[in-house]
């Protein structure tokens, strides 16, 4: 065991509050998204980092901001259009959502809108976007309507939890996989998952090949199959391009066989197992060939006795709890 | 199945008008207190980005027409990866 490994009394302080971690094996996520298993794939010392110990930067991730503002958007407008209103009236509906979204409020009450430090991703090319792809899809009739649950709710943001049938060794208790769907949608005859992105690349084949393969775009056509028993065809990257004068629009398929689909399990399955190894040793390694760009390299570059000083230094705490729901 | 009108950026000057004259009443709309915004105002903001993508439209099918050089939009940078994501 490292001298500088943290204590099991350590490790269950640090996840007390993230309802994805055993209770009963200080340190050991059970309840798994495509953000955590990214990360332990990416680096095990980054995940611990993130996930376990809670640290992220405290520098705004504008891509995550305009992205999430982006997806609530038009998810309030594929609901409003499920609900059966008329398009215009959910087009307003939408901007004075999407206007409101996309701001604070000060504690006199005072309206502050999101300023972001990027400029592509910002408030204005947020506004612009969500128009132009409502009005772009209607004129071309391409929009994808959602499709419609029984109960009677437009099937967006589809938070999802299901075990992969893989036990825990170290707890004896069963992994489950979590995440949220952005949309099941008619194509046609067919039903397609979408997952809409927003980047600031030109949407070509080049940029819809980094989708194949990809953890998040597996495990969602798992969970498209195992949690809505859906038959679905295809997944459909949805994409806007944001440049500074325009939005664009594409879309590429990604397919998914089921003989793809049973790898990436039988992957994630060692994938688990190595992270007992780390638990049970309460060590998780660095990979030493992913640091570029890791914000996490000024904490690996300096001697680890000083590690936790430079995080609480540089770093803020939030914890990423895959086990919250985003339906209402 | 990628969209045919993606990944061009026209040298356009309608853009840039589309941009530089209207966006006092355009940003001030848009940087107003949402409460304080009518169903007008709403509109208003709706007109203005529509007119906006009917002149990049047209230009880019100017541009497609004559066969005019575009600038492309960039390629993924490795720094870019939290992109793919959002």
């Amino acid at each position: 065991m490292s001298k500088f490994a943290p204590t099991p009394e350590y490790l269950s302080q640090v996840t007390a509050h993230n309802g994805a971690f055993s209770r009963e094996v200080p340190g050991l996520q059970l309840v798994w998204d495509s953000t955590s298993i990214g990360e332990l794939k990416q680096c095990p010392q980054k995940y611990y980092q993130t996930m376990v110990l809670g640290y992220t930067t405290s520098k705004q991730n504008f891509h995550l901001t305009f992205g999430i503002y982006y997806h609530s958007a038009l998810e309030h407008y594929d609901k409003a259009i499920a609900a059966g209103t008329p398009h215009e009236d959910a087009l307003v509906s939408t901007l004075a959502y999407t206007l409101e979204l996309s701001g604070d409020r000060d504690e006199a009450g005072h309206f502050r809108p999101w300023e972001s430090e990027d400029k592509l991703k910002n408030r204005f090319n947020l506004i612009r976007s969500v128009i132009w792809y409502i009005d772009y899809h209607h004129e071309n009739n391409s929009m994808l309507p959602a499709v419609v649950l029984a109960n009677g709710k437009a099937a967006v943001e589809l938070s999802f939890k299901f075990s992969p049938e893989i036990t825990s060794e170290l707890s004896g208790q069963p992994y489950f996989l979590s995440g949220h769907l952005d949309k099941l949608a008619y194509f046609g005859d067919s039903v397609v998952l979408t997952d809409r992105k927003s980047t600031k690349s030109t949407l070509n084949s080049q940029y819809f090949s980094n989708y194949s393969p990809d953890n998040q775009m597996s495990l969602y056509a798992i969970a498209a199959r195992v949690v809505f028993n859906q038959e679905i065809r295809d997944i459909i990257i949805d994409a806007v391009q944001v440049a500074v004068n325009f939005s664009s629009f594409g879309r590429g398929p990604v397919n998914r066989t089921p003989t793809i689909l049973n790898q990436w399990l039988e992957d994630l399955e060692i994938l688990l197992a190595q992270n007992e190894t780390y638990a049970r040793n309460r060590h998780w390694p660095k990979n030493d060939k992913s640091c570029f760009n890791c914000p996490f390299k000024p904490v690996c570059s300096h001697d680890p006795a000083i590690a936790e000083s430079i995080r609480q230094s540089r770093f803020a705490k939030k914890t990423w709890d895959p086990t919250i729901s985003r339906e209402t | 199945m990628t969209d045919s009108n993606t990944s061009k950026e026209p040298d356009s000057s309608a853009i840039q008008a589309a941009i530089t004259d209207t966006p006092r009443s355009l940003l001030d709309l848009i940087n107003e207190d949402p409460l304080n915004l009518t169903s007008d105002d709403l509109t208003q903001i709706i007109e203005h980005l529509r007119q906006a993508r009917r002149r990049w439209a047209a230009e880019e099918n100017e541009a497609h027409k004559t066969g005019r050089p575009k600038k492309v939009g960039k390629g993924l940078k490795l720094d870019d990866i939290g992109d793919l994501f959002a």
